[in-house]
């Protein structure tokens, strides 16, 4: 359920006295954001007592039990403090709420900001398109930053696990999953045994956003302003974000523009590839593009799964079900061109023409 | 006999009066129901129709493509499928099962004319599932076949 403001409105002007460090603070504005099938987002804009402009924050809350992935409040709220670190552009995390007697369940704030995030909306923005590359660049330069974080380095992530062999341990949990499924999806199947025949040897895993993609970015005039909705972070492969934020699913309106329905994907690795240093690696890219497509689409069952099992916006899931195809065939005809594209390799390895 | 409208015409004017009628009314969360519900009627009319196909060539006495496809790549008789499992959709979904298990023991990883014949089928069924849900997105996948990523 959503939370109801004016119930919550009292406890919460305390909590905000205390977190802002500001006294007689007071709710002048509370509405809820539009999006989010999981979390549920609220606008608050908020007047502390004396002279001062009003503060304006988002408040950020489980909507009811979140799926079996992501991440309770307090530990999305360690997740974004951390991106907040290592320089990424994100809304500033400005405190978190574990006690139930505040709004009836854990919450955090941050601050708001400024810009759209709505796919079908940025992309009738002539001006956004016109910038799509540009734009694009700064999204894969912030992912770089994204990546500096470690399990090494990191600090209050514990509760994330670091996975030994990224690949792999995806497969794995995907059959693992389909074996619980009630119908057989020999496609996906087939999608699995090949990222399992070319899966590559594991290596240093990064802090990876996991719904790293158009939809959960802000941009302002054309500027990218922020990286949102940090709840399925985990740590994974490097190349595992710059495929995701590729996938045809997430292009909406522009399935011609690879990177997000944006722009090109060059431009994304561009970005990336400045800040990191790194030289992208194209056969990489194909394998995680790969895997990309087959997670979505068990994640499309599950999304479908838990409509079965009722909640809210459950036509909203019940139709993400009717895309499990897409991301199948995408999958399979990715995989006919990295085979296409193996054979080329190896034909100029071994200097045929 | 049912008399008319038939259930193609009936979804198709249901879709029709929310999309004329209903949604340029409505704003916001409200509106992107309808509009969620319009393809809801998209999507129906789809099944039916391929419904209606499949039932009509099992009744001229055609074995249904998929559980003959399945049985081929599998080596099985499709009669004695469909016998074992008592009616076709159930031998469509056991035969299903039993590929799936089959590709990830690796039984289709050589390449050749076995592997060749799975991953035709695969998009064949998969390009039919696509086309029943979404057509639109058929299109532009078909449009992109030789795209750069």
């Amino acid at each position: 359920m959503p939370l109801d403001p004016e119930r919550v409105r009292a406890p919460l002007e305390r909590f905000l006295a205390g977190a802002l460090g500001r006294e007689g603070c007071r709710i002048a504005r509370m509405a809820r954001l539009a999006g989010g099938t999981v979390q549920d987002n609220w606008y608050l804009e908020v007047q502390p007592g004396g002279p001062g402009a009003p503060v304006r924050l988002v408040l950020r809350t489980g909507r009811v039990v979140g799926t079996k992935e992501s991440l309770p409040a307090e530990q999305e709220y360690a997740v974004l403090c951390a991106a907040a670190r290592a320089g990424v552009r994100v809304p500033r995390p400005v405190a978190v709420c574990s006690d139930p007697a505040v709004i009836g369940r854990p919450f955090f704030l941050m601050d708001f900001v400024d810009g759209e995030s709505r796919p079908w909306k940025l992309q009738r923005m002539p001006e956004v398109m016109a910038a799509g590359d540009a734009i694009l660049e700064e999204i894969g330069a912030e992912l770089a930053r994204l990546q500096t974080v470690t399990p090494a380095g990191s600090e209050g992530l514990g509760f994330l696990k670091p996975p030994r062999d990224a690949a792999r341990e995806q497969i794995a949990d995907m059959r693992a999953y389909l074996d619980g499924h009630d119908h057989p999806h020999p496609a996906i199947e087939y999608a699995l045994r090949w990222l399992e025949r070319h899966a590559p040897a594991p290596g240093p895993v990064v802090l990876c956003h996991g719904d790293f993609r158009f939809g959960n970015v802000t941009i302002a005039g054309t500027r990218l302003t922020g990286i949102l909705d940090w709840e399925l972070t985990r740590w994974g492969d490097p190349y595992e974000s710059l495929a995701w934020f590729c996938m045809r699913f997430f292009r909406f309106a522009r399935p011609d523009l690879v990177a997000g329905g944006l722009g090109s994907r060059a431009a994304l690795l561009r970005g990336w590839q400045k800040v990191s240093g790194r030289v992208a690696d194209p056969e990489a890219i194909r394998y995680w593009d790969i895997m990309a497509n087959t997670r979505w689409a068990v994640i499309s069952l599950q999304q479908v799964g838990r409509e079965v099992f009722g909640g809210e916006n459950s036509l909203e899931l019940a139709l993400v079900g009717l895309a499990t195809g897409e991301m199948e065939l995408e999958a399979l005809s990715l995989i006919a061109r990295a085979t296409v594209a193996q054979a080329k390799g190896r034909g100029v390895a071994e200097g045929a023409p | 006999m049912r008399d008319h409208p038939d259930t193609a015409h009936l979804l198709a004017a249901a879709r029709r009066a929310l999309l004329e009628q209903v949604v340029p009314g409505l704003e916001g969360e409200a509106q992107s129901t309808a509009l969620m519900l319009a393809r809801v009627f998209t999507v129906l009319a789809a099944r039916h129709a391929a419904d209606a196909r499949a039932r009509a060539a099992l009744e001229s006495g055609g074995e249904s493509e998929e559980l003959a496809a399945l049985a081929g790549l599998l080596g099985k008789s499709p009669q004695a499928a469909r016998r074992t499992a008592g009616g076709t959709d159930a031998a469509i979904a056991s035969l299903s099962r039993r590929l799936a298990a089959e590709i990830r023991r690796g039984r289709f990883d050589p390449p050749g004319a076995g592997h060749d014949a799975l991953l035709d089928f695969l998009v064949r069924i998969t390009r039919a599932k696509v086309a029943e849900n979404n057509p639109k997105v058929l299109e532009a996948m078909e449009l992109s076949a030789g795209e750069e990523t």
